[in-house]
Parts: structure tokens; C-alpha cells; sequence
């Protein structure tokens, strides 16, 4: 097989981008040489933007604007040579220093603090630090991505959506928040439970309470995001509305890890193994959140309106109605799905009666609730979404944890799958099979599957990116809002 | 239990296998000479260029394969023998085998087409359809270095193709045809402009009205260019010929089964013997629809056809039928579709009127065919646009008139959401032509 040749220019800048990374984690070494930190910080990260955009002109701007792959299934970064392995590891270090060694990234904390101060008025963290790399690879690799895809209007309109939200409400807004209102934890607007699974937290809901109204009010949005807003914008507009247009997970993942999308395992084997991982996350933390609101509540006794155990049958009401919703509304589809929707619904009745039994103040099923939380937020929180989901992008594909990991995309994927408008439109008979669509599917949809049958995709997974769509050389693909929700199985 | 050999594992053999097999009356035996699995022909031009790996193309999991009861073999039949009802096999590394059949569906596809040129066995020539002219085409254009210079000799989708190929790999390609301009055998003149200008905006040279009277060498083993029958001379050091396909059908020459151009068949594919059937790139209906032709060398027809063989043996009598014709393609970065008839010059009648239209940068136009008196609407062509199958279909079934069809036109919108809306600006143009 050929061996494919960069440009120099594109090495040039690859290299010039190492410099930058190379100098930031250096900066602290800056202090001994008496330069102030914020000016190497502040090098470094021009240097970095530089390299992207300077890459990003190198790549795209000598051709006209059109599909470009080229070399994708060659190239060792994206199909898993030595560069992919090598980066991995890079990434995956990152995250492990991060999450488990920060002292070691105290230099280049310093390095921040001039920013943070500027903001929230407090000294940078090393969560600071990783939210403003984060929202400066959205948004450098943001313009990478409308640039390569500058010929679709869905596909640039949604990118700088993607790059707002990043940027507006997960990074600046809860700074300012910050220093309007010292008590406030930090909030991301934009993210709900269960993504924020530490929303229904007791130290959460109590420091909110003691932020006072805005905290109360804060409070009120994430359980209306949750019940009210969500469903009906997945109802009109699928799941997409959040996780390709405002999730910043998702922002990361369709810009930063466009280059890895083609990665993704679209085998049976690989769905089977997604459906099994999703329900059980899904279950776990259900389970969890409940438990821990049981839990705190069988602790402040006094302070609430509602009991512990009037809450617990709350919920399993809740549950039941939708059940029952369900199977009058969609019986086509419980037939089929029958099993999974018995093991899920019975675990869960069964978690709840345990926690009734099983738990007092301190205890969830005879668990610590405080050790269920932050073994939860362990592997999930930390491991899966950090260290596997961005860290694998260059051997697993741009959306590992979205697509086997994330509870708020199965709790979408259920309602895109039960009721939403939303499915992409096959072309009738017009698919040849080539394989594209499949391939450049971040969630490991297998599209052709359905497009060369003329079927329509409604999958719960879709996030509805539009790169199938974008790629299909024979426009054989449309996402559309226009289905009706009721056929289907 | 029927035994049915299938010759060809293509879309036209594979989908037809696939479906048989779901049914208990047949043991299906699957012989192919090319590869192990069925993959994407269409997509070889990904694999060159690297947005796709090779299984990347393959429509069906391996799996599917490995657990279905299909018998598949690896290995090039070489002869037919009607009277006993067996098949001569050269087992890919492995011997001969000779195989009994109830039922013979011959799906053996095309094969690129080649004139009485001297010199078309050197290296570095090539055509463009087998997995092995893909091996070839890669040796011999590594890269820019390898190669600087190419020419595609021949202008239909496949050389268009082969063009595109060789230019991500920055070698500079000149496209030469026979026509005045791009395609022009098929589309309209206006259409023609409109991909010719495509192609040229994307760097590659078309040369026309030009024939080619052979190959050059300096070495006698490598090609150095071609000679033009004007007695001048190109240099290249790839030279890709695609002047269209033929059948592969070679080794049936004995057999005695009535050939054409393709493999005589009926309206059920069957051919000159009850027990044989031929469908895809080489089978020839005895009768065509009018509006179509007898030898269509496309993966839908090919597709369609299996559907229609896998109903007639498994249900009975069923007929193949046409229907309207429809096709796609893509020219570089302009996309190009067509449903229903739109001729080109040379075969348009003059009651067969044309209403064109394009936006000035010409990166989308439209071409909608029409009976002058009765104004009846007869096809599309569609550039950079992409519109509806099903809602064109049934305008074609309804005989729709090219008025409704324009006033109708957003009903068959399929352009990606948020896309600029080209139907007003249309619109006003046909108005204004028609008034
Ligand atoms: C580069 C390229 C791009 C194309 N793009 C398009 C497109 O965009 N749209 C479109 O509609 N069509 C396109 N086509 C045409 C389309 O691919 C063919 O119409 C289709 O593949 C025909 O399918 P088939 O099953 O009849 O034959 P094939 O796909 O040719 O399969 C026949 C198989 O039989 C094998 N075989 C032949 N003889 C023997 C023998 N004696 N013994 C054993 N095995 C044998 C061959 O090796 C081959 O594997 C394209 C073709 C090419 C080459
Ligand atoms: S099916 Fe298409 S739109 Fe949905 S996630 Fe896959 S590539 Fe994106
Ligand atoms: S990209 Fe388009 S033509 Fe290719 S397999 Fe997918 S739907 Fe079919």
C-alpha cells in the first residue's frame, strides 16, 4: 500500500503545534527563568492556535470546498498506526495527571491564573485549566471543521452552535456566575441529569438552596431540562438537538475527533455490546440518583414536604405510567424489545423496593450512598468519559463514551426511538452500496444496512451529525423532522 | 432440494444468493473468481483514495457470509457444459472441480472495454472495473513522484472517476474524448457545459474531439504516452482507458447458449436453455422497454434484476420490468441524478423540448425534458441538486405535466437542511421562457 505523503506545510504546522503543547506543560519551568508564567501560557496557546488554523488553511484551502477524506484509510494517525497509538497514550496520560496526579500540573495551573481572574476573580484549578483547553479545541477545531465542510450550511450552522454553547454557557457563564453569587456551585446550563448526575446531590441541592433564589431557581430549570424541555425537543428535532448541536462532549467529538470518526466499530457484535452497556448505565444511575435523594432525605426529615418513602412511590408511579405509555402507544415496539424493557423495568422495581428496605440515612442497599456516588463518578465520571472516551479517539473512534457510555444519550436515544419526528430519509433505490455512510458514522451506525433496503434510519443512537448524509456520494441520505413518530417498531 | 449455482459473486449474484438462501428448497453454490467477499464495485475509487478500507466496502458483514449455508467458491469457470449440466471450475490455487447444477444463473458482470490499439499490454495502462485493475492502477501511480502525468482516455462516469482518482494523488490528469464535449453521448449539450466547466474548475484538462491511435513506449515495457490520430503525441506515464464495458462472457463462446452483446434472456432472465439464467452487466433483454435499453450496465438494474430472479424461482412466473429508468453519479464534487428521459443532441427528437436552468456559478443546474404540444413531462437531470426518486416516479406514472412538475417542485426537495432554496429563481426563469 502506498505510503502517504503530508505536505510540508502540514508537517510544518503539526510541528509548530507540538512546540506549543511541549512549551504549556513547560511553563512552569518559566518561573525560574524570571518570564512570568501568563506570557509562556499565553505563547504556548498562540502557538497552538496558530498550528490548527495554519493546518487547517494547509489542508483545506488549496482545494475547493467538497468531501475530503483523502488518505483517511491510510494515514497512520487515523487508521491506527504508530501516530495513533503514540497520541493515544499522550491523551490518555493528560487525563490520568488530571484527574489522579494534579500536583504535577500546579506550574501550569499558575500559568492560568491571570485568566481566571479576569473571569471568576478566583486563582485558576486545574478544572480550570481543562475547561479553557477544552473550549479552545472546540473552538479551533471548530473552524478546522467549517472550513473542510464549508459546502453544507447544516453542517457550519451546527458547528457554531456547538462552538457557543461551549463557549458561552459551559465556560464563560458559570464563571461570571461565579462572581456574581460566590455561594453558587458551578452550573452548566446547558447540562442536565443525568449528565450532571451530581445534581440531585445533597451538598449540590444545599449549597444551591443557600445560593437563595438564583440557586432555587437554577434548581427548578434542571428539573423542568429534565421532565419538560428535553422531551420535546427531542420530540420535534431528535436527539440531535442535543448532542450534535449544544453537548459539549458532543462539540469535542465532531470537531477535535473528526478526523477519528471513521473508527467507529460498526459490527453487530459492537451494537449488541452498546444496547447491553447503555440500559445497565442507565439503570445504575436511576437507581443511584434516587437512592441518594432517598437517602437525603431520610436525613433531613423535617426540612421537606415529602417522605422518603412517599418519594419512592412517586417515582415507581412515574415509572409505571410510562410503561403503561409505552405499551399503549408503541406496542409494536415493546413486542420487540420485549426482554430488555422486563430486565430493565424489573431491576429497577426491584432497586426501589430494596431501597425502601434496605437503606437509612447513611446507606443505600447497605452501601454508603457517598461511596456509591464516587464509585459511580469514578469509572463513569473520570475513566470512561475522560480517559477512554478522548483519550481512545485515535483508535476507538470520536463518540466511545456517547455511544456506550453516557446515561443522557441513552435516556434520548429511548425517546428518539419511541417518540420523535426525527429519522433520516432514504432515496429509494438510489444507494450503490459504497460504504461511506457506514464507515464515517461516529456512533457506528452500519447506515448502508438500511439504505440499500430503501429503509429509513431510526436508531436511538443516531445523533444525527449529518456526515452520512455530508459523505454519500450519490445523495442518497436527508435527516428529516417530518417522520411520523407512530410507525415504527 | 434444487442445486443452483450462481456465477459471480457481485451485487447481481450476491443479492441473489442472499435471497435464495432464505428459502429451504435451494442449496445455493456461489462461484467467483475475484474475491472472497462481496464488496462494493462502485467504491473501488474510495479504496485509492483512501476514505475507505477495502472491507470498508464489502455491503454484507463477513458474518452474514460465514453463517448463511451458501457454498462459496473461489475460482474462475471455464466452461459450460449444457447437456450434463455441469460447470468447469479453476479452484483459486486449488485444482479443478466440476460441479452439477439444477438451476445456473450466470451474473458474470463486465469487463473494461479495449480497442485494436497497438501496445494496450504495457504497463501502465489500464482500465478501470476488476479488483486487480485497481492493483495495477496503484503500482503504477504511487504518487506524483511515480507519475506526473496522466491521461484518461474515454470521458463516461468511470473515466470520470479514474480521474478524480489520480488527481488527489496531485498528478495532473487530461481527460481525452471523442465528443465536442464532456459526456455529450449522453447528456444534453447544456448539462454537458455545465459538468465540462466542473471539471476543468477542478483542474482537469478536457481535451476533445480527440481519438487515440495507440500507445508509446521508449522501453518497450513501460507506456510513455499516447498518439492521437491527428499524428500528435501525448506523454503520461499512466494512461487509464475507459471507453465503456462489455459483458464478461468470454467463456460461454461454446456453450451454445444464444449470446448478443450480453446473454439473451427473457422477460424472466432466462436465457436460450430453461435451466440457465443470466442477470446484471451481462445479460440482454430480448425485448426492451422502449424508453430504455436492452444492455444497461448499472448496479441498480443489476440489483433489480436479482430481486426479480429471486421472486420468479421462488413464487413462480414473475416478470422482470424495466420501469423508469433512473441513475446517479458524481463528477468531482458535483452531484448529478436523473429520473425519466432527457436525450442528448443527437438522439432528440424535436418534440422533445428542454427547459434549463443554473445558478451563475453553475455548481447546480437543472434540466427538465417535456413534450413540446402536450407538455408532458419526460425526465430530469439534476447537478449539484438533489431531489426526490419517489416523488419524480409517481409524476412519471401520472404523466405529469412539466408545469405541475415545476410548480410542484418542492415537494421533491432533498438537499441536505439549511441549503440555499435555488426553486424561486427556477421558477421565474421558466416563466419568463415560457412567456
Ligand atoms: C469503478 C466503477 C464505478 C461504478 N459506479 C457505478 C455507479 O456509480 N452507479 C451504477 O449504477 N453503476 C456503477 N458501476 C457499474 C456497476 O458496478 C455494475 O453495473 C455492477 O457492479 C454489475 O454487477 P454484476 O453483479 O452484474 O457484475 P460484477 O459486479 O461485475 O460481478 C461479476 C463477478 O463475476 C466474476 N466473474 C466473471 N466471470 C467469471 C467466471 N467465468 N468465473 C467466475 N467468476 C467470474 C467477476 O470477477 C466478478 O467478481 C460502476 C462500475 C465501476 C467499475
Ligand atoms: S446515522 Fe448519520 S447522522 Fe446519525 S450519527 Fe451516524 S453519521 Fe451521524
Ligand atoms: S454512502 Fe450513500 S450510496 Fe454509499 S452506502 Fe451509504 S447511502 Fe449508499
Amino acid at each position: 500500500m502506498l505510503s502517504y505523503q503530508t505536505t510540508a506545510s502540514q508537517r510544518a504546522f503539526t510541528f509548530l503545534g507540538l512546540l506549543g503543547i511541549l512549551l504549556l506543560f513547560a511553563s512552569g519551568v518559566g518561573q525560574s527563568l524570571a518570564v512570568p508564567s501568563s506570557v509562556l501560557t499565553g505563547s504556548a496557546l498562540s502557538l497552538i492556535a496558530l498550528a490548527i488554523l495554519g493546518y487547517t488553511y494547509a489542508s483545506y484551502a488549496p482545494y475547493n470546498s467538497g468531501v475530503k477524506n483523502n488518505a483517511n484509510a491510510i494515514k497512520s494517525l487515523t487508521q491506527r498506526g504508530v501516530w495513533a497509538y503514540v497520541s493515544a497514550l499522550a491523551l490518555t496520560a493528560f487525563y490520568v495527571v488530571l484527574y489522579f496526579f494534579d500536583a504535577y500540573l500546579e506550574p501550569m495551573i499558575r500559568g492560568f491564573d491571570s485568566i481566571s481572574q479576569s473571569l471568576s476573580g478566583k486563582p485558576a484549578t486545574q478544572w480550570f485549566v481543562y475547561g479553557a483547553l477544552y473550549t479552545l479545541a472546540i473552538l479551533l477545531f471548530g473552524v478546522k471543521f467549517i472550513v473542510k465542510y464549508r459546502h453544507s450550511r447544516y453542517q457550519v450552522i451546527r458547528t457554531l452552535s456547538v462552538m457557543f454553547f461551549q463557549l458561552i454557557f459551559a465556560f464563560l457563564l458559570p464563571e461570571f456566575m461565579a462572581r456574581l453569587n460566590g455561594d453558587l456551585p458551578y452550573y452548566d446550563l446547558k447540562s442536565m441529569w443525568p449528565l450532571n448526575y451530581y445534581l440531585f446531590d445533597g451538598y449540590y441541592i444545599e449549597s444551591f438552596v443557600s445560593a437563595q433564589s438564583l440557586g432555587i431557581g437554577l434548581l427548578l430549570f434542571g428539573v423542568l431540562s429534565i421532565f419538560v424541555i428535553s422531551p420535546i425537543l427531542t420530540y420535534k428535532f431528535g436527539k440531535r438537538w442535543y448532542c450534535s448541536w449544544v453537548c459539549g462532549c458532543g462539540g469535542l467529538a465532531e470537531t477535535a475527533g473528526d478526523a477519528f470518526r471513521h473508527l467507529s466499530d460498526n459490527s453487530i457484535r459492537s451494537w449488541k455490546l452498546e444496547r447491553w452497556m447503555i440500559h445497565s448505565i442507565l439503570v445504575l444511575i436511576t437507581l443511584s440518583t434516587v437512592g441518594v435523594v432517598h437517602s437525603y432525605l431520610l436525613e433531613h426529615p423535617e426540612d421537606y414536604w415529602i417522605s422518603p418513602s412517599v418519594f419512592i412511590l412517586t417515582v415507581v408511579s412515574l415509572l409505571v405510567a410510562v410503561i403503561a405509555l409505552i405499551y399503549f402507544k408503541r406496542r409494536a415496539w415493546i413486542a420487540k424489545e420485549a426482554k430488555t424493557a422486563m430486565i430493565i423495568v424489573g431491576v429497577l422495581l426491584a432497586g426501589f423496593t430494596g431501597m425502601h428496605f434496605l437503606s437509612d440515612t447513611y446507606h443505600v442497599f447497605l452501601i454508603p450512598s457517598h461511596s456509591l456516588r464516587s464509585v459511580y463518578g469514578f469509572f463513569v465520571g473520570s475513566i470512561f468519559s475522560g480517559v477512554i472516551g478522548t483519550g481512545f479517539y485515535p483508535l476507538l473512534g470520536n463518540r466511545v463514551w456517547c455511544r456506550f457510555g453516557c446515561p443522557m444519550a441513552a435516556i434520548l436515544g429511548l425517546q428518539q426511538k419511541l417518540f420523535s419526528k426525527f429519522q433520516i430519509t432514504t432515496n429509494s433505490g438510489q444507494c450503490i452500496s459504497c460504504g461511506n455512510c457506514s464507515a464515517y458514522c461516529e456512533m457506528g451506525i452500519d447506515v448502508r444496512a438500511y439504505a440499500q433496503k430503501a429503509e429509513p434510519i431510526k436508531r436511538a443512537s443516531c445523533v444525527g451529525c449529518g456526515i452520512c448524509a455530508e459523505v454519500c456520494p450519490r445523495g442518497v441520505l436527508r435527516l428529516e423532522n417530518t417522520a411520523n413518530p407512530n410507525i415504527q417498531a | 432440494m434444487q442445486e443452483v449455482c450462481i456465477i459471480g459473486n457481485g451485487v447481481a449474484g450476491s443479492t441473489l444468493a442472499l435471497n435464495l438462501s432464505a428459502s429451504a428448497q435451494f442449496k445455493v453454490h456461489l462461484i467467483s473468481e475475484e474475491a472472497d467477499y462481496f464488496f462494493s464495485r462502485t467504491a473501488l475509487m474510495y479504496v485509492y483514495m483512501g476514505h475507505l478500507t477495502l472491507k470498508q466496502t464489502e455491503p454484507y458483514e463477513r458474518g452474514v457470509w460465514n453463517d448463511s449455508p451458501i457454498n462459496r467458491i473461489r475460482g474462475r469457470v471455464t466452461a459450460l457444459n449444457r447437456t450434463n449440466k455441469q460447470l468447469k471450475i479453476e479452484k483459486y490455487l486449488s485444482g479443478t472441480l466440476l460441479l452439477n447444477y439444477d438451476i445456473l444463473v450466470i451474473a458474470t458482470g463486465s469487463k473494461p472495454r479495449f480497442l485494436d490499439w497497438p501496445n494496450t499490454h504495457l504497463k501502465g495502462v489500464s482500465g478501470l472495473y476488476h479488483l486487480t485493475d485497481l492493483e495495477k492502477i496503484e503500482s503504477y501511480t504511487q504518487s506524483h513522484k511515480h507519475c506526473k502525468n496522466a491521461l484518461v482516455v474515454g470521458g463516461g462516469l468511470i473515466g470520470v472517476e479514474l480521474a478524480e482518482m489520480l488527481h488527489s494523488r496531485k498528478i495532473d490528469v487530461k481527460m481525452l474524448i471523442r465528443e465536442p464535449l464532456f459526456w455529450s453521448s449522453v447528456l444534453p449539450d447544456s448539462d454537458a457545459l455545465l459538468v465540462q466547466k466542473h471539471l476543468e474548475s477542478r483542474g482537469v484538462e478536457v481535451v476533445a474531439n480527440t481519438e487515440v491511435k495507440g500507445f508509446l513506449t521508449h522501453d518497450g515495457k513501460r507506456v510513455s504516452g499516447v498518439e492521437l490520430s491527428d499524428n500528435s503525441q501525448l506523454e503520461a506515464q499512466f494512461v487509464g482507458v475507459s471507453i465503456g464495458v462489455q459483458p464478461h462472457i468470454s467463456f460461454l463462446e461454446e456453450s451454445g447458449l444464444e449470446l448478443n452483446q450480453g446473454i439473451l434472456v427473457n422477460e424472466h432472465l432466462q436465457t436460450s436453455e430453461k435451466s440457465i439464467f443470466a442477470i446484471g452487466d451481462c445479460a440482454e433483454l430480448r425485448q426492451s422497454d422502449p424508453k430504455r435499453r436492452a444492455l444497461e450496465a448499472v448496479w441498480y438494474v443489476a440489483r433489480q434484476m436479482a430481486d426479480a430472479l429471486s421472486k420468479h424461482l421462488i413464487d413462480g412466473p414473475f416478470t422482470y420490468v424495466q420501469g423508469h429508468w433512473f441513475n446517479s453519479a458524481k463528477f468531482f464534487d458535483l452531484e448529478y441524478q436523473t429520473y425519466g428521459q432527457v436525450s442528448n443532441l443527437a438522439k432528440r427528437k424535436n418534440s422533445e423540448q428542454h427547459f434549463h436552468w443554473h445558478n451563475t456559478k453553475m455548481t447546480k443546474g437543472l434540466t427538465l425534458a417535456y413534450e413540446a404540444h402536450s407538455r408532458l413531462f419526460l425526465g430530469v437531470n439534476a447537478f449539484g441538486i438533489r431531489l426526490k426518486q419517489s416523488v419524480f416516479e409517481h409524476w412519471l406514472d401520472q404523466s405529469a405535466s412539466i408545469d405541475t412538475v415545476v410548480e410542484q417542485l418542492e415537494t421533491a426537495h432533498f438537499d441536505t437542511e439549511f441549503s440555499k432554496n435555488y426553486t424561486k429563481e427556477l421558477k421565474h426563469a421558466f416563466v419568463s421562457n415560457n412567456s
